[in-house]
Order: C-alpha cells, then structure tokens, then sequence
C-alpha cells in the first residue's frame, strides 16, 4: 500500500507540472492549447531516447534513434524539445490564425502526433509504445522498491518547486500582468503596444518546456510510453485541473491537479472493483465532465481563484488641480532640449 | 522635463527629435489616399488629411461613415486596401497595432477596451512600455530587478487616476466599474503609454451626462497641455467645445474639414447628418 | 496494379459523409460561435438511434431519417438548456468550448454504457456492385453518395433562396454586421443549431453505414475530419466546407492506398497545415476579410 501511494503522489506531483505549464497558457496567457498532452508525450519520448540507449537491431522494440545519458540530461533533453515544439506549433498556429482557429487547428496536429507515431513502427515503436525506459541513479542505489520510490519522489518534488519558483516570478512580474492582460484583451494589448504573437509564442516555449519536463519525470518512472497514453482527452483532464483549481493561480492549479489527476484519475483504482472496468472508465469520464461542467457553472473561477493585486507601493502623488501651469512638458514641439 | 509630467516624456533623444518630431508646418499624422474595402463595401474611400502636433482634430459622420475603420486603419488593426498613414514620419500603414503604439500613437476602442479582470491600477501599468520586468529575461531576475522601476510607474498612475477622479477605485476590477469609468480607465491607460498622439473613438458614447461631461474636461485638460488628439464623437456640443478642426465624413468620404462654425452652414454636411442617422 | 481511381471512389464516399457533417459544424460554428467538440459525439449519438430503429424493424433509410431528426432535436436541446444558458452566464469562448468537451465525453460515454463498448452495424441488405469505370459501390454506398449531393444542393438551396437561410449566411459571414443590421440573434442560433444537428445526425448514419460499423468512439475519431475540412475551407464557408470535405474525403482514400491506411489521416492533416501556411483563412475565406489575419 505504501508503494502504491507513493506511486500516486508522483503521478500527483507530475500531473501538477503538467497543469502548470498548461495554466501558464491557458490560465494566464488565454492561449487554448489543445495539444497540451502532446508537450507531455514529447517530453517523455525525448527522455526515453536520451536515456534508453542505441537502438539494436535485435532488441524487441525499434526505435529511429536513441543514446544513453546519466539524469538530469534526459529531463533537460526533454525540456529543450518541448520547447522547440512550443516554437515550432508556435509559429505554425498562432502567429497567423485567428484564435478560434488555433484551437481547432492545435487540436488537429496533437491527433496528428498519435496517428504519426501509431503509423510507423520504426519511429517510436508504434502504438505498442517503448518499454523498458531505465529509471536515473536506479542500479547505483540499492534501496529496494519504496526506498526508490520516496527518492524519485524527492526528485520529482524538487524539479517541481524549481519550476514553481520560475512561474511564480513571471506571474508576479509585470510580464505576467501583460500576459493577464493578453487573456482578457488581444487587440487592446495589442493598442497599448505588446507584440501580441511574440508573447504567445513564448508562452507556448516556456509552458510546452514545462510540460515536456512532466512527461519526463513520469516515463522515467513508469518506464514504458505507449500513443494510447496521450490522446485527447488527457488534454481535458488537464484543463478540468486548471479550472477546477483555478485559472491563474500556482496554488489553485497544483490543488486542483491533485483533486482531478490524484483523486478522479488515478485514485479510482483504490475503490473496490465494481462491475467491469469498461464500466468505471466510462464512470470516471463522466463524473469528470460532470464536475467541470459543475464547476464552469458554480464556481468558474475554481477552488483558489486567482489573487486580486492591490497596491500598497508608491504612494499617492499631492492632488492636483487639472491644469497646473508648465506641469506637464508639451509634446512633439522639441522642447526637450534639456 | 518635469518629474510628474503625465503627457510626453517622449524617449526621443534631441538629437532625432528636430526631424521626426514635427516642425512647424510639417504634420505629427499624415493620412494619404487611405482605402478601405470589405468585399464589395468601401468604408473608406481615398481619405486624406494631416494632424499638426498638439492640435485637437474631430472626425464626425453618421453611422456607418467609416470613421471607427479610419482609425482602426490608423492604429494598425485593418490593413488598408490602399494609402499611407505617415506618424512622425514613419509609414505606419500595414503594420500591427503595437508598432504604432511603440511610436506614440495610441488608440482607444469604441466598445470594450478594457481589461475586465485586471484592476484598475493593472489596466494602467500594462500600457507601460518598456517596462523592467516586462521581458522574460527582466520576469525571470525577480522582484528586485524591477520593484523600483514599477513603484515609479505606480507614483506616475496614482497621479493619472487623481486626474481622472479614479483614485478610489484602484484596486477594483475593470469590469466592476461603470461603462465611463471604464472609458476614464482606456484614457488613463492612454496616458500610461507616453504618447505623442491619443486617437480616440467615441470616447463619450454611452456616457451619463456628468461623467461626459468629465471626460470632455478631462480631454480638454490633455490637449491644453499639448497632446495632439483625434477624436470620433457624436456629441457634436463636445467636439465643437475640444476641437480646433473638425473631418467629416459620410459614405467612407470626407466632405468636409474646418471649424465647426464654418461647417454648421455647410449645406452638404447637414444634409449627411440628415440623410444618414 | 493501379488502385488510384478504385480508390477515388471510396474517396467521395467518405466525402459524401463528410460534406454534410462539415457544412453542419462550420454553419453552426461561424452562426453561433461556439465551437461545438461535442458535435462528433452527436453523430455517434444518432448513429445509434438508427440503429435502435432498425432493431425494431424500420429500414435504415427511415432510421437515417429519425436519426436526423433525433439529431436535429438534441442540438436545439442542448443549445437552449444547456450552452446558451452557460453563454448567458458570461462563460468565455474558451469556456465554451470546454463545455462541449465535457458534453462530448458526457455523451460518448452514455453510449458505451447503454450499448456497450463493442461496435454493432446496421442491417443493409442489397448485395452486388455497381460499376463507374473503375470505381465500383455498393448500393447502399451509393445511396449515402445521393445523400451527400442531396445534402449540398439542399444547403445551396436553403441559403440561397430562403429567407431564414440568407439570414443565418449574413450572421455566418460577419457577426458583428448581421446583429446590427437587425436580424434575431436568438432565432438565427436555434435555426443554425437545429441544421447542424440534423446533418450531424445525417452524417453520423452515412458513417455508420460506410464503415459498416457503429462504435462510441466513431464520432469522435471523425470529428478530426470535419475540423480538417472546415478548416480547410475557410471556416464560415459553406462552400468551402463543402470543397474542403471533397479533398479531405479523397486525400484520406488516396494517400491509405498510396502510402497505406495508417498514413492516411497524417497525410490529410499535413496538407490542411501546409494550405494554412500559405492561406491562413482557407481555401474560399474572402480575400478581404480584414480581421482574418492577425
Ligand atoms: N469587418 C468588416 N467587414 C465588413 N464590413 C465592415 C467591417 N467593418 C466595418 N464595415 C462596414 O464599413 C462601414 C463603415 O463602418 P465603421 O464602423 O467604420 O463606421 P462608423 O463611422 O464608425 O460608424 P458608427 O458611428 O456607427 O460607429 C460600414 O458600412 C460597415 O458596415
Ligand atoms: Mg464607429
């Protein structure tokens, strides 16, 4: 019981990852990333192939390329494709397509993903999936099972307040009030002057890097990656945790990840085993649509809603009457000789 | 340059400005030959006029006329089918919004302009530009990196929201604040962004009468100290009261261009108000 | 031996169901704007209230006629109880959208606990082919091709010479204009929210029948391509979709006999990319759309 539960706080802690990566985006760039779970996958092939080592042609499953590094370099690996693949979808969808048309579009190339790697067998052993992923530092420490696990947790945990502490600075930073400001207003940021596209798109490099890096920590600790894993539902199941915990909010996020990825998808194998598991799938879908359906209507802006800023800095200025005389510089008559 | 200037503080360096600020006789806005169509619909035909730095400009017409897309042309949000729109002497047609913004034209919306569900303060320190802290790399430094050059901004927004009778609501939502307050909050925004030209649309539509009425001394208070303005309003009162110069336009056109003493007797120009809304 | 011309005949059939379940989204999407992801859980859905109907003895034409109606009845069901009072509640398009996400799981999954998760097919008599050249059909295969071409001339039909379908054009072709030039916003959404469910509905039995199996999973797995082709034509197009829906039709026949079937829909999404390059509003989107790009 032990090992199971650890397994599921680091299934919890890289479902936070993920949901971070995708709030960065969704939560507070409104940019609507359906191919989320495709940064996840890549992210977790790219660790694979950095970690599994050359591909031999005897070996049982194929794969195009591949070599042995020691940890972190397939994590860093990982990240640095997720986010080549932010700038490539980038460019490719949003600097030139309406936002309605992203969506459909973003949702269209994470379909394309699944179906190329299912297709050939060749690429990443098809829809069978790559196996046998070997877990860092696994054959130096010599712990046993739970031993390992509480130190892959203590990894995973690691990686994640490294991440936090990155995003918490952008959304505390002036970039981040651009990025809110993006979510709530393109073409009135876009009149104030920020390079609308330029800032999704470093919102799709920085959020997919993020993402990746979840996949990452997740295949090598599962140790197998297979198509079935990342279709598109797994996208919902993350926005249901971004909304559920609340858009914009670090904290929100991570508690509603823990709620949607921790209690409704993985928990519900804790349950006793009722009816078939055809029948608790179809469940466990269901009740997760259900409640963001509950949550989109009651509480749309999720458990921890996002923080209302106020201002205590830079105190008030004397009041001023409208017109102080020689206040205010005239403009363009090339006064500024100073 | 005084501290506490609200206006200008333009970034030019005196160097650059001579040629590119505008002298006498040479336009801050320059619109040339400026078409528009839509499919089969020309909402704007063969428009052409120049803006003086610090002059106050209206552009009127009826509904329809093609005033809202002028401007949008204008701040780089429709490309035109054809003409130039020349601000301080760059040719800005064609180009996206936030360069014409980044040189000091800055716009406001007709409807919904804001940011709902930023504060008010928020909605002002957007519009900062270049602002510390604003590029990943300055985010990414930390607070300490930029504290100092946001709290100066903050001093800056607290004295623009005291000019505009918005102190009080600093820390509210946008989308909590009445329809011209919100329209107080774009200009403030406006203001943040150190302009050289503020291009407003209906800044006064939609408005109670007092809070118009704010708005109007609000401008006024802008354009005394220097800001060039162009403004598209209804309210014929106001732009008689703002404006040195008035556009009109009907039908994508312009028919007219003078003081609204001149224009009121102007036959054509009553019969487009008339004839079109 | 040369199988590209056999092959462009499953090509328009599986354009002929595509047709209609394209013009439905895109009508719909560009009338009311919200994208509807549900919109292939709705196929489904019907798909199997045609086959409920045969089981109880109805030929399949009539069930494709219920199931259109059914269709037709769950959209204008699902606008007014559930998406427009969501919309009323200020939900944003993204919310929206997450909506009919949790809708289409809703209903997928309904269905694959009322009919189980094994596919079923329809009864369809009338063996034999038909012979076109080199391309041969089955019977019912060419009745779902009649479908196809009686849906697109009833769309031309109905949006060029009815009163209500120029209005759901206008409102399709610019929002903004169509609602304030006075036409009914309510009444234009019911309207574009019932047709697109009927050639939903429509649709998801043609697909059934071509597949010759009904599964829960099938809308869903096609809905990729009514995107693809809505997308492809310039989204609000009706013609475009209907364009759009004859070369992703083809293209996926084509390129599973040129490249095998496991390519094919890769093959169909690499060429919507590479057209959204070069025209980002698609094929037909007018050229002066101003707002297209940006
Ligand atoms: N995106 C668009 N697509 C097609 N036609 C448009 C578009 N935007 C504006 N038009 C048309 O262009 C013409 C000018 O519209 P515009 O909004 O510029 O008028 P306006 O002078 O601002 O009117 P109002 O006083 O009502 O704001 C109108 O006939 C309008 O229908
Ligand atoms: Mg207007």
């Amino acid at each position: 019981m032990d090992y199971y539960l650890l397994t599921v706080c680091i299934y919890v802690v890289v479902g936070i990852i993920a949901c971070w990566g995708l709030n960065l985006q969704f939560g507070e760039t409104g940019v609507l990333n359906f191919a989320a779970v495709l940064f996840v996958a890549v992210g977790a092939y790219t660790a694979s192939l950095f970690s599994l080592g050359h591909p031999t042609p005897a070996s049982y499953q194929q794969y195009f390329w591949g070599t042995s590094l020691p940890w972190p370099l397939p994590w860093l690996a990982a990240g640095v494709a997720g986010g080549a693949l932010g700038l490539l979808v980038g460019l490719l969808v949003l600097r030139r397509l309406r936002g309605d048309y992203q969506a459909m579009v973003l949702l269209v190339v994470s379909t394309m993903g699944t179906y190329l790697v299912s297709a050939d067998p060749g690429l990443l052993n098809g829809s069978i999936g790559l196996a046998s992923i070997p877990a860092p530092f696994k054959s130096e420490l010599h712990t046993g099972q739970v031993g390992y696990e509480l130190f892959y947790l203590g990894l995973s945990v690691v990686t994640a307040l490294i991440i936090f502490e990155v995003l918490r600075r952008i959304n505390a930073s002036p970039l981040g009030r651009v990025l809110r400001a993006v979510r709530e207003n393109e073409q009135a940021a876009e009149a104030v002057g920020h390079n609308v596209a330029a800032t999704k798109l470093m919102v799709m490099v920085v959020g997919g890097a993020v993402a990746a890096l979840a996949g990452a920590i997740e295949v090598q600790f599962i140790g197998a990656w297979a198509p079935a894993g990342w279709t598109y539902p797994e996208t919902f199941g993350l926005f249901a945790a971004v909304i559920v915990g609340g858009r914009g909010n670090l904290g929100g996020v991570a508690v509603g990840a823990f709620l949607v990825q921790g209690l409704f998808l993985e928990g519900t194998v804790l349950l006793p085993n009722f009816g078939n598991p055809d029948v608790i799938g179809a469940v466990q879908w269901m009740s997760l649509a259900t409640l963001i359906l509950l949550f989109l209507w009651f509480r749309p802006q999720g458990v921890i809603p996002e923080r209302q800023r106020r201002f205590r800095e830079g105190q008030p200025g004397p009041l001023r009457g409208l017109l102080p005389a020689q206040a205010f510089a005239r403009v363009g008559r090339g006064q500024q000789n100073a | 340059m005084p501290e506490n200037s609200v206006v200008s503080q333009q970034q030019v360096p005196a160097a650059v400005s001579p040629a590119s600020a505008g002298q006498d006789g040479e336009p801050l806005l320059r619109v040339a030959g400026l078409t528009v169509r839509f499919g089969g619909v020309v909402a704007v035909d063969d428009l052409s006029f120049g803006i003086m730095p610090g002059t106050a400009v209206g552009l009127i017409g009826p509904n329809g006329a093609g005033k809202s897309t002028a401007l949008k042309v204008i701040g780089g949000e429709v490309k035109p089918t054809s003409g130039a729109v020349l601000f301080d002497g760059v040719n800005l047609a064609g180009r996206p919004p936030h360069v014409a913004a980044r040189h000091g034209l800055i716009r406001t919306f007709q409807l919904g302009g804001e940011f709902a569900r930023l504060s008010v303060m928020e909605n002002l320190l957007v519009a900062v530009p270049r602002l510390r802290g604003q590029s990943i790399w300055g985010a990414l430094a930390g607070r300490r990196w930029w504290a100092a050059a946001q709290d100066a901004e903050v001093r800056r927004a607290r004295d623009v929201l005291s000019r505009l009778d918005l102190t009080d609501k600093c820390d509210a939502y946008a989308r909590d604040l009445s329809g011209g307050q919100r329209k107080l909050v774009e200009i403030g925004r406006a203001l943040m962004a150190r302009p050289k030209m503020l291009v407003l649309d209906e800044p006064m539509a939609g408005v109670n009468r007092s809070l118009a009425r704010h708005i109007e001394e609000a401008l006024k208070a802008l354009r005394d100290e220097g800001l060039t303005l162009l403004l598209v309003e209804h309210e014929l009162g106001s732009v008689e009261r703002l404006c040195d110069r008035v556009i009109v336009m009907a039908e994508g056109r312009q028919i007219a261009d003078g003081d609204m003493g001149q224009l009121r007797s102007r036959e054509e120009v009553l019969r487009a108000y008339l004839g079109g809304g | 031996m040369n199988l590209v011309l056999p092959s462009l005949g499953f090509g328009i059939i599986t354009a002929s169901t595509l047709l209609p379940a394209a013009v439905g989204f895109t009508l719909q999407f560009s009338a009311t704007g919200v994208l509807n992801i549900a919109f292939g859980a709705q196929m489904t859905f019907a798909a199997f209230i045609a086959y409920v109907c045969t089981q109880a003895g109805l030929s399949i034409w009539l069930a494709l006629a219920a199931a259109a109606v059914c269709g037709a009845l769950a959209s204008a069901l699902l606008n007014r109880f559930l998406l427009t009072p969501f919309a009323r509640r200020g939900t944003t398009f993204f919310g929206m959208v997450v909506v009919t996400i949790a809708l289409a799981l809703l209903v997928e999954y309904a269905v694959e606990l009322i009919w189980g998760p094994l596919p079923v097919s329809y009864p369809l008599t009338a063996p034999g082919l038909v012979h076109v050249g080199p391309m041969s059909f089955t019977h019912s295969q060419l009745v779902v091709l009649a479908i196809g071409v009686v849906f697109a001339i009833g769309t031309h039909a109905l949006l060029r010479y009815t009163r209500a379908g120029k209005a759901i054009r206008a409102v399709a072709d610019n929002r903004d204009l169509a609602r304030s030039s006075g036409i009914s916003a309510q009444r234009i959404t019911d309207l574009a929210w019932l047709v697109s469910g009927l050639m939903g509905g429509a649709a998801g039995v043609m697909l059934g029948i071509s597949l010759s199996s009904v599964s829960y999973t099938m809308g869903d797995t096609f809905l990729l391509e009514i995107v693809a082709a809505a997308v492809l034509g310039g989204v609000g197009q009706v013609y475009g979709a209907m364009l759009g829906a004859l070369v992703i039709g083809v293209l996926l026949q084509e390129s599973a006999i040129v490249l095998g079937g496991a390519y094919a829909p890769i093959s169909a999404f690499a060429v919507l990319i590479l057209v959204l390059l070069i025209r980002p509003t698609g094929i037909l989107a007018g050229a002066a759309k101003a707002k297209g790009v940006s």
